[in-house]
């Protein structure tokens, strides 16, 4: 239990509280990038703009997963570019996806602000650049 | 200055005068409590009554929604009086009642000050209102803006009892009053259903002589008597204990079984104020239900056999979420795990301490019945909140039913989780706690997985509660009498309409003239079918939900359109149009959803349970959990080959891709979560290893929805 309250620097982010939040994030990952993967495969000539939002959410998270998970100074800058990123597409997406449902007849991960995901995507960037100052 | 010693002989009119002289004695009060109704009447009234119109886009006359400010107008002016009364002179009001003034004397005075100035702002604003437009029917004038007037007093004293800065009090009665406005029938359209819990919605009705069709039985008029007398007895309770310096003065014999019986719960109660985490987890859990609902959706038709008055009828039931039935039997699942945790950390909280009563002379079954009593109160308690989730999100048939069979099962659930307590202790306790209601009516009793519960179902705890829920969900309640009024013959004539009429005459009566005359039965156009499918919208919605609902929107005219009855020519129908032998309930799908599927997903909740369960606890996982682990993923590669296989075999049209992806997805995430959580040996890597056991049942039912259709 030492180890784990001793708050040095590197790799704190993948602690504690921290563990569960790159769990999350890597789960998402990989739902975004199976999503973007099999929509990009098969039927990608009918809504190119939905399924590229898919593929670059895909790769925000994994981002987001790896630099959490690394935690030095300079990961944690890439973390939280890739969670506020994150934090506007989601606002965006699904703001628009609301306003104009002729725009996404395709649905992404964020689409309605990830009410297809129990609105988990909205909720994680918050609680992501919340950990990242937490843990400062 | 009153002094306390002309207190105790003061009688209550005299109370009366002086409140309103104190009341007098600002003149701008006098002046704004008659200014005020008539500025808004004259002035406001025309254009409000235009922007109504404007805004709700019906025809609603002008003149009935100008009524309807002189009611606004005295419910604002009531509330506002209401609660600088109360405000100023809340320390006065408990020095007279320590000089021996009896509480209730004082509310009554109070009551009737803010009635008396109610009055006067209704007459005001009454009388603004004929010299502008005229009124037509002045009972109804004048009795709507009284009540109006006597609801707001009660919200203006419950706010003065609660709120002590002026401004904020204010203010919230400002937000109360605009919300009750703006939100209400005049501007909004009536049907919108969340208008209906605003206290003056009913009234607005009654008072603009829109009838609202959806009062049921009581009527509009009934429901605005039902707000108005709730108010006053609001108002009363508020102002007695407001008035209240100490607790009343204990009756009976100290340490009479009574006596003790009273000090029990009242601890009991103490002791949950306390309790924040008590309070977080009624609201959250719920909500959790509510994700976990949306998420679990099945979003596909079931056919159930049901009681429906006697008779056995099966019913094609659609369990989207959208369609508000499923939101229905996930409610009870909420109650039931939160009555039978309350039931047991009740009992396991105050086990010492009650040990040591019993010890001290506290009688047992004085003991016992107040555990118990704070046992059910809990169990109401969870009941209600769950209730309140329902209320918004389900489409159910028979209320009075429903809540009947949801308090059965709390109640039943609460002293299952007392008897649990002694025999399991904490942290197995949590575990069963959760695992009972989930085995019970999460699986025997689920309406997803059979048509009726199995025979062994029968010996489960929530089988008849949860039998009598289904019946009230789905069915319709015995056939309303089409005449209630006269209730017997030779009773006069009332001077209103009578609050219900026939069904077939009175329901939706717009709606129904708007179709026509019936549709043959059993016909189905595939132009229907495609037009609703559009307007479902693409995704997860299947082309059978569409088309059964298609045809329950041409031939059987409902109000649920998530329940419809369909005869087997239609049935054929649909088949032949669309995949419907793949939805059926106990169809041949032995990988993806058979039994296999469901095993997998009770060993992941079962280990999910169980590794919350040492979070809790606070212990690191063993080799057990590992051992648990590995027998899931051994399941899991079964389901990995076993549905590849099944998709070869297949001959539909499903997306494989994703399919498979899934598939692949299932067997990686149990060990991924277990290793990356094996790294820290504390609460949070126990705490991922059991969230990727939870995500597993989820990741299931995912495989199942791909299975079952297009995707979007």
């Amino acid at each position: 239990m030492a180890e784990a309250r001793d708050k040095a620097p590197a790799r704190s982010t993948a602690r504690g509280f921290g563990r569960v939040l790159v769990a999350v994030y890597g789960l998402f990952a990989l739902a975004a990038t199976g999503r973007s993967a099999v929509q990009i495969a098969t039927k990608f000539h009918e809504a190119p703009l939905a399924y590229l939002l898919s593929a670059f959410a895909a790769v925000i998270y994994i981002v987001a997963t790896v630099s959490l998970t690394w935690g030095d100074a300079a990961a944690r800058r890439v973390a939280t570019v890739a969670i506020s990123i994150e934090l506007v597409g989601v606002i965006t997406v699904g703001a628009v996806s609301q306003l104009v449902p002729d725009a996404f007849p395709h649905a992404t991960v964020w689409t309605g602000f990830g009410s297809g995901y129990g609105f988990v995507p909205l909720v994680l960037p918050f609680v992501g650049l919340w950990w990242l100052r937490h843990t400062r | 200055m009153r002094r306390p010693t002309a207190a105790a002989g003061l009688p209550g009119p005299l109370l009366v005068r002086r409140f309103l002289a104190d009341y007098a004695r600002n003149p701008v009060n006098l002046l704004m409590l008659v200014l005020v109704p008539v500025t808004f009447v004259a002035a406001a009234a025309g254009s409000i009554a235009q922007l109504g119109t404007l805004l709700s886009g019906t025809s609603a006359p002008g003149t009935a929604v100008q009524t309807v400010t002189a009611g606004w107008a005295a419910a604002f002016i009531a509330a506002v009086a209401a609660y600088f009364q109360i405000r100023a002179a809340r320390a006065a009001d408990r020095r007279l009642v320590l000089a021996g003034l009896p509480a209730g004397q004082l509310a009554a005075a109070r009551a009737v000050t803010g009635l008396a100035l109610a009055v006067v702002a209704s007459a005001a604003a009454v009388v603004t209102l004929a010299a502008r437009t005229g009124i037509e029917n002045p009972v109804r004038v004048l009795a709507g803006t009284f009540m109006f007037a006597v609801i707001y007093l009660a919200i203006g004293a419950l706010v003065g009892t609660v709120v002590t800065s002026a401004v904020n009090g204010t203010v919230l009665i400002f937000f109360v009053w605009i919300t009750d406005v703006m939100f209400g029938p005049v501007f909004g359209a009536p049907a919108r259903p969340a208008g209906r819990v605003f206290p003056t919605h009913f009234l607005t009705m009654w008072m603009t002589e829109l009838p609202s069709h959806h009062a049921g039985r009581v009527g509009d008029l009934g429901w605005a008597l039902v707000w108005t007398l709730g108010a006053a007895i609001v108002a009363w309770a508020v102002l007695t204990s407001a008035s209240r310096t100490t607790s009343a003065p204990r009756r009976g014999h100290p340490g009479s079984a009574r006596d003790q019986l009273r000090a029990a719960i009242r601890a009991g109660l103490t002791d949950w104020s306390r309790n924040r985490v008590l309070w977080v987890l009624l609201a959250a859990v719920p909500a959790v239900f509510i994700v976990l609902a949306t998420a679990l959706a099945p979003g596909s038709l079931v056919r159930l056999t049901l009681d429906e008055n006697g008779r056995q009828v099966t019913k094609v039931v659609n369990l989207a979420f959208s369609a508000g039935i499923y939101p229905a039997f996930m409610a009870p699942m909420a109650i039931v795990s939160l009555a039978a945790l309350a039931g047991m950390f009740i009992i396991l909280d105050s086990r010492a301490a009650d040990q040591r009563l019993v010890l001290a002379g506290q009688r047992r079954g004085a003991l016992l019945a107040g555990r118990l009593t704070l046992v059910a109160l809990a169990a109401l308690l969870a009941t209600g909140v769950s209730l309140a989730v329902a209320a918004i999100l389900a489409d159910i048939e028979q209320w009075g039913g429903y809540i009947a069979a949801s308090t059965l099962l709390a109640l039943t659930y609460a002293l299952i989780g007392v008897i649990l307590a002694p025999l399991f202790g904490r942290v197995a306790g949590v575990l069963i706690a959760f695992l009972i209601p989930f085995l019970d009516l999460g699986i025997a009793q689920d309406p997803m997985l059979h048509a009726s519960p199995p025979a062994w179902a029968h010996l489960l705890p929530g089988y008849g509660g949860f039998r009598m829920l289904t019946t009230a969900v789905l069915t319709h309640g015995p056939p309303r009498p089409g005449r209630c009024w006269p209730p017997w013959p030779g009773w006069p004539a009332p001077p209103w309409p009578p609050p219900c009429c026939s069904a077939a005459t009175c329901r939706r009566p717009a709606a129904r003239a708007a179709l026509g005359p019936m549709p043959r039965p059993c016909s189905l156009r595939r132009d229907d079918c495609h037009e609703h499918e559009r307007r479902v919208g693409p995704g997860n919605v299947l082309v059978v939900s569409a088309a059964v609902m298609a045809v329950e929107n041409r031939m059987h005219f409902t109000r649920r359109p998530a329940t419809i009855t369909l005869c087997p020519a239609a049935i054929a129908k649909i088949r032949a149009r669309s995949r419907w032998a793949d939805y059926r309930t106990g169809a041949r799908m032995a990988v993806v959803t058979g039994p296999y599927a469901i095993a997998i997903m009770a060993v992941a909740l079962l280990l999910a349970a169980w590794a919350f369960g040492l979070v809790l606890a606070n212990r690191p996982p063993g080799t057990l959990l590992l051992a648990g682990g590995a027998v899931l993923e051994a399941l899991l590669i079964g389901f990995l080959i076993g549905g590849i296989a099944q998709m070869i075999g297949s001959h539909r049209e499903f997306p494989r891709a994703e399919f498979v992806i899934y598939l692949l997805a299932c067997v990686a995430i149990p060990p991924a979560a277990t290793a990356w959580g094996w790294g820290e040996r504390g609460r949070a890597g126990t705490a991922v290893i059991a969230a990727g056991f939870l995500i597993m049942p989820v990741m299931v039912i995912r495989v199942q929805q791909v299975w079952a259709g297009p995707v979007g």
